[in-house]
């Protein structure tokens, strides 16, 4: 597979546990928007479910340091696009998402990584009610 | 892993801009201080540990297991 450079996003420390690949792409799930790949370019079995964290939790601001941000460039809240990691239990039901550890993109160069909030309420292992953000998008979209 | 013996009060330097204090030992528990960079990320271990293995669950879940989640609509 060729993947356009635009395209590449680069970790500047890496995902906490995979700090081996640095370089992802961010690939779409076929029929839905809510959940994506972050998948390691140069590995390609090395493949994380992500989702949108404001769609199930409209109020999350995780709370990150300016230095932290200052790595990957980032200057703004607009300039940052923030994805959470989804876990899926041997029954899909059983689903939960990391709030604790948000990746943080910079929209711009494509500079990334995985922060830790310092918000003390969230959780690593967060349950997610799938079903119910996606009926209430698609109410949106009527 | 190297192991050092050190007292209340002293530390140890690595690579010369992190420096580890020792301030006070209390049964089992003792208080450090830490001095890096603001670039160098610290971590709580069990912190960076309970992450990590949670990352490569995500990762170990199947994409037929998100198929199967829409499966449940």
């Amino acid at each position: 597979m060729t993947i356009a450079s635009d395209k590449i996003i680069t970790f500047t420390n890496g995902i906490l546990g995979l700090e081996q690949y640095k370089r992802y792409v961010l690939l779409d799930h076929p029929g839905t928007d809510v959940i994506k790949w972050l998948e390691a370019v140069d590995a390609p079995e090395i493949a994380l479910p992500v989702t949108n964290p404001f769609y199930f939790f409209p109020n999350y601001s995780p709370k990150i340091s300016r230095e932290n941000l200052l790595q990957i460039d980032i200057k703004s809240p607009e300039e940052a696009i923030v994805l959470c990691v989804l876990t899926i239990g041997s029954n899909p039901k059983d689903i939960t998402i990391n709030l604790k550890a948000p990746i943080v993109i910079n929209a711009d160069s494509r500079l990334a990584d995985q922060f830790i909030a310092e918000n003390p309420e969230y959780n690593i292992r967060e349950p997610l009610q799938l079903k119910r953000a996606c009926s209430d998008r698609r109410c949106q979209s009527c | 892993m190297l192991v050092l013996t050190r007292k209340t009060g002293e530390g140890i330097i690595i690579s010369n801009d992190i420096i580890i204090k020792v301030f006070e030992i209390e049964g089992d528990r003792v208080k450090i201080g830490i001095e890096a960079p603001k670039t160098t990320k610290v971590l709580r271990l069990e912190l960076y540990e309970d992450i990590s293995r949670e990352n490569k669950k995500a990762v170990d879940a199947a994409k037929d297991a998100v198929d199967k989640l829409f499966e449940l609509f």
